[in-house]
């Protein structure tokens, strides 16, 4: 979890890298966005990758954002952005067990 | 068990034998129609066994076969499979004659079973008629919940249409719930609509939509599911799971899928936003109930972010003063107290901007620091920290003292931390800094450190951290320059030069280390004039004229005037005269008689040396205002005062208040500065005015305005500080700003009146400060309409009881204990309302009547912040000037008529004064 979830911009969501990267895995990571959106195709997202990456490179930055760049009155919804995927996949079992499960009698009356 | 069971078929087998053709009691009768239907079968079983055992009649059996028919159903319904087909068998041997009535049990027991042949069978037959084909087709629909069963069914042959869809259905469910499926999964061509099993096919359609968060799809397939279809059976679960409240009761079997399949996040989305509104509309009770809700929501939820919810849940409540043990109790228990809270406290007591809050700050930063090296965020003494380290002390450093003084000695008690009692002790702004410059070396940390070691008391501590800065950062220029500077301060100019020297030669090109060489070498050149060692200045103009110039002529106007100087002192008519020519063809007669008497003055010549006169009469008004301009920018660069109070400064006001004067922005800030600096404060507003006409730099000139305005005008330089700060925040001029805050903390106490103000308020500002272009004489000047506005802004995030009952907020979580009732009624006596409206408004008011030289000396010295009772006596000394006999009995002197900033003076003014929220003159203004 980005030990910062809770604030509108997020650099290693953006440059898709996990908090502990370092020095050389951010620099991939933002030449490998670069050629995914370049700026004449896609400006707005090469503008924030290149925020993301302008914030990432310099170490006291890093620093700086990794201490400060939390936002206390960032929204609680904006916590469960991790949570967005989070349908788990439980398997046919539990889903057969309510099917099996009758709610009327069997006279036709309901199912 | 079987021989009992065997003797009672016998006897219910000998009693049908024996049915009789009597009548059965109504009662009885009625008795179990009553229990089938209310569905207590086994009561109703009872009942008729008994009835058909006394009276054994045609009508009793036909109740004990409906009996006998609601148990086996129950039975069923109970998935008691193995009782269910017992209690058929009895039925199967003793009433033969009723088994017919019994066909859809017996094929409900086949399905339990898995055994679907005989079911279906009858499909293989193409002439099966339509009647029976639909009565096999619905039974399929409502009844059968094994696809694969189905699918493996030997009365039909394998390529059967019904077999191939119970196949793909059953493939295509279990692909569905197991993970992400292609379309391809999903088209499912073997299941035509008109099949039995068609809802299958919707249903694991709107399975797959649920996982691809297609939630309208989802719900589409669902409303195409019939509703008497086995697959209707997931219809609630899967609406719940969408996030509608049902208000429905769950199965277990239901309420297990939920928790296993179910979308948290529709759910607890819906409830955190229910509590970001609580949080708005500010009502603790509410803000508790929506908690308890969140708390049962959240049950479930993956345990970090159930955690994180939580901690940031605790941060809000703290900050919004919900009692803490309330929003723990309503939360199941405390938070886990780890670096990320503490982190997220702090940063919300950092955001919140009073002086109170910016101390536990500091507190809770330094609890985090502590957390985060336990938890292995960063190392001790690594980049992090030294990153934290410098925000704790810059936050350390604009405490007031008297707090610092308290969490020096761990007497702090704090709300939101929770420290209370516990040791609050923090390392002083002093180590704080040095641990920061130890762990990150930077530039950036060094020059917070010295800028903080420049505004302590003794030099000697800046100095050592230059030198701390400079063993760290040897390619650093600015300790250097700091060194030189403070030498030169001594007096110490060899040292001074030799670490101009060492300057210079770590970086030749650099504009600021030709500045300073400039200004040492003016200073070492003003020591020897006041020594009156002339010979020993010829060597420093010599200097003086190799170093670079900003602008051309300035060097070697300045060694000109030093050399009129030096012929002056020598009393060398001759040079003199002809230094004085040079000059006035240099740099003109304004600039040139501003640069004498500026050098007379720090050279300390005094009478024996007087500037020549320029005849300011006859010197057009502009030409004045550059000449000034000029000879301040010389000023700025040697660091040489430049006095402006002369008879002509009104011509140069009057040339200020001209349209479209030739002067940018930036030569009028450096006069602005220089008026400032010698207590020309008439000149420094004026300049303020032409500066806001101009529009290019409105926050610097309104910051010139708000140190220029006289003391009693508190509202107008509240006014003009805010739009500044406001300004200079919107142009991330974090130097300006810095400097604005500083005056505010020393005008209005740490933290005060510099949250943000609304837009229209800062135009509102900005257009009235425009058209006060007057100085203001007396208190009753220039009041602005935009004072209740900014009266109110300033008060909107007031933290004290009142205001905050003036907001609807609760009060009372301030700590009671800290504050004394009696104290507060000893205060009252000392410091009540009365002595604050009166005595700052009748010392202003006598202030107001001193000449205006002495006013400025009495307003710079409250505003260097020299000791009251210091001021007092020189208020004292000024009033005996002007009225010798003060205090005796011959003394005509009367104490001028009380006026004050709102007017009380006049009725009109107190009309005003009601009609607006200005405040009086408050006691910390004056001193």
């Amino acid at each position: 979890m980005n030990p910062n979830s809770a604030t509108d911009f997020d650099p290693y969501a953006t440059l898709g890298v996990s908090p502990g990267a370092g020095d050389a895995e951010i620099r991939t990571a933002y030449l490998a966005r670069l050629k995914e959106f370049p700026p004449d195709r896609a400006p707005a997202e090469f503008e924030r990758v290149r925020d993301a990456y302008d914030l990432l490179r310099d170490r006291r930055r890093r620093a700086q954002y990794t201490l400060f760049g939390i936002d206390p009155d960032a929204p609680l919804e904006s916590l469960l952005q991790d949570l967005e995927n989070q349908r788990p996949f439980a398997g046919p079992a539990p889903w057969l067990a309510v099917l099996k499960e009758r709610k009327t009698n069997i006279d036709g009356n309901g199912y | 068990m079987a021989q009992k069971q065997i003797q009672r078929s016998t006897s219910a087998a000998s009693a049908s034998a024996g049915v009789g053709n009597g009548h059965t009691s109504p009662e009885s009768a009625e008795r179990v129609r009553e229990l089938i239907a209310g569905r207590h079968s086994k009561a109703a079983l009872q009942v008729a066994k008994d009835l058909h055992k006394r009276e054994a009649t045609a009508e009793s059996e036909t109740l004990l076969v409906n009996a006998y028919r609601a148990r086996i159903e129950d039975l069923i319904r109970l998935r008691m499979t193995v009782e269910a087909k017992a209690l058929f068998e009895i039925v199967r041997q003793r009433f033969p004659a009723a088994v017919p009535r019994f066909s859809e049990i017996e094929r409900e027991l086949c399905v339990l079973d898995g055994r679907l042949d005989g079911i279906v069978a009858p499909l293989r037959d193409p002439n099966l008629a339509a009647a029976d084909r639909e009565r096999i087709e619905t039974f399929i629909r409502q009844r059968i919940d094994d696809l694969p069963a189905l699918a493996a069914v030997s009365s039909l042959p394998p390529e059967h249409r019904l077999r191939a869809a119970a196949s793909a259905l059953a493939a295509a469910l279990k692909a569905v719930t197991e993970g992400r499926v292609d379309d391809e999964t999903l088209a499912l061509p073997e299941v035509s609509r008109r099949s039995p099993l068609a809802s299958w096919k919707a249903l694991v359609r709107a399975i797959a939509s649920y996982y691809r968060h297609e939630d309208a799809e989802c719900r589409k397939w669902l409303g195409a599911i019939s509703s008497d279809s086995v697959p209707a059976r997931l219809i609630p679960s899967m609406t719940a799971m969408l996030g509608a409240k049902t208000g429905a009761r769950f199965s277990p079997a239901e309420a297990r899928l939920i928790a296993a399949a179910g979308d948290r996040g529709a759910a607890l989305r819906a409830s955190l936003a229910a509590l970001e509104s609580t949080f708005a509309a500010k009502k603790n009770q509410a803000i508790l109930d929506a908690v308890r809700a969140f708390t049962a929501d959240s049950i479930g939820l993956n345990a970090p972010l159930r955690e994180r919810l939580r901690q940031h849940i605790v941060v809000r409540c703290v900050m919004q003063h919900v009692p803490r043990a309330a929003a723990y109790a309503a939360l199941g228990g405390a938070p886990r107290l780890d670096a990320h809270y503490y982190r997220l406290l702090a940063r919300a007591l950092d955001e919140a901007h009073f002086a109170e809050s910016s101390a536990e700050a500091v507190i809770v930063w330094d609890e985090f620091r502590r957390a985060a090296i336990r938890e292995n965020w960063f190392a001790d003494g690594g980049l992090e920290d030294g990153v934290l380290s410098l925000h704790i002390a810059e936050a350390v450093a604009k405490l007031p003292g008297d707090v610092i003084e308290e969490m020096a000695e761990g007497e702090m008690s704090f709300y939101a931390s929770g420290h209370g009692s516990r040791n609050t002790k923090l390392p002083s702004a002093h180590q704080l800094y040095e641990r920061a410059c130890q762990a990150d070396p930077s530039t950036e940390a060094f020059t917070a450190w010295l800028r903080w070691a420049k505004k302590q008391q003794s030099p000697k501590i800046a100095d050592d951290v230059a030198e701390q800065w400079r063993k760290a950062r040897s390619t650093d220029i600015q300790p250097l320059l700091h060194l030189m500077d403070s030498a030169e301060r001594r007096n110490a100019l060899k040292k001074s030069l030799k670490y101009q020297e060492e300057a210079e030669e770590l970086d030749r090109l650099n504009p600021a280390v030709h500045r300073a060489k400039a200004r040492l070498l003016v200073s070492a050149a003003l020591r020897h004039l006041r020594e009156r060692k002339t010979h020993l200045v010829s060597a420093e103009i010599e200097q003086l004229l190799t170093v670079p110039e900003v602008r051309p002529g300035d060097v070697s106007a300045l060694a000109r005037a030093l050399g009129w100087c030096c012929a002056a002192v020598d009393e060398d008519k001759t040079a003199r005269q002809e230094r004085e020519a040079e000059l006035l063809g240099a740099i003109g007669p304004v600039a040139a008689d501003l640069l004498f008497a500026a050098l007379i003055r720090a050279a300390e010549l005094g009478a024996r040396v007087l500037a020549p006169p320029i005849g300011a009469k006859h010197i057009p008004p502009p030409d004045l205002l550059l000449g000034a301009i000029r000879a301040c920018l010389l000023g700025d660069w040697v660091g040489l005062s430049i006095p402006l109070l002369f008879g002509w400064t009104d011509r140069l006001i009057d040339a200020l208040r001209q349209p479209n004067g030739s002067a940018d922005a930036a030569q009028l800030l450096v006069l602005g500065e220089a008026a400032l600096s010698d207590s020309a404060r008439e000149l420094a507003y004026a300049v303020s005015s032409a500066g806001l006409a101009l529009g290019t730099a409105n926050a610097r000139f309104l910051f010139l305005r708000a140190r220029a305005l006289p003391t009693w005008m508190d509202t107008r330089r509240e006014g003009c500080l805010c739009a500044a700060l406001e300004l200079a925040r919107r142009e991330r001029d974090s130097e300006l700003a810095g400097k604005i805050l500083d005056r505010f903390n020393g005008w209005f106490g740490p933290g005060e009146k510099t949250n943000f103000h609304p837009p229209e308020l800062l135009s509102a500002i900005i257009e009235e400060e425009l058209k006060f272009t007057k100085f203001p004489r007396s208190p009753g000047d220039d009041r602005p309409r935009y004072g209740a506005q900014l009266a109110s802004a300033s008060a909107g995030k007031c933290d004290c009881p009142k205001c905050r009952t003036k907001r609807g907020e609760p009060a009372g979580d301030w700590d009671e204990d800290d504050w004394d009732d009696d104290e507060e009624d000893d205060l009252d006596d000392v410091f009540g309302p009365a002595f604050e409206k009166a005595i700052p408004g009748a010392l202003a008011a006598i202030v107001g009547t001193l000449p205006f030289a002495a006013q400025q000396r009495i307003l710079n010295a409250i505003e260097a912040g020299e000791d009251p009772l210091k001021i007092l006596e020189t208020i004292d000394r000024e009033v005996r000037k002007v009225a010798p006999g003060l205090g005796s009995r011959g003394s005509k002197w009367k104490p001028p008529k009380r006026t004050t900033d709102n007017g009380a003076g006049s009725n009109k003014n107190r009309n005003q004064q009601n009609a607006r929220p200005d405040r009086l003159p408050v006691q910390h203004t004056l001193f």
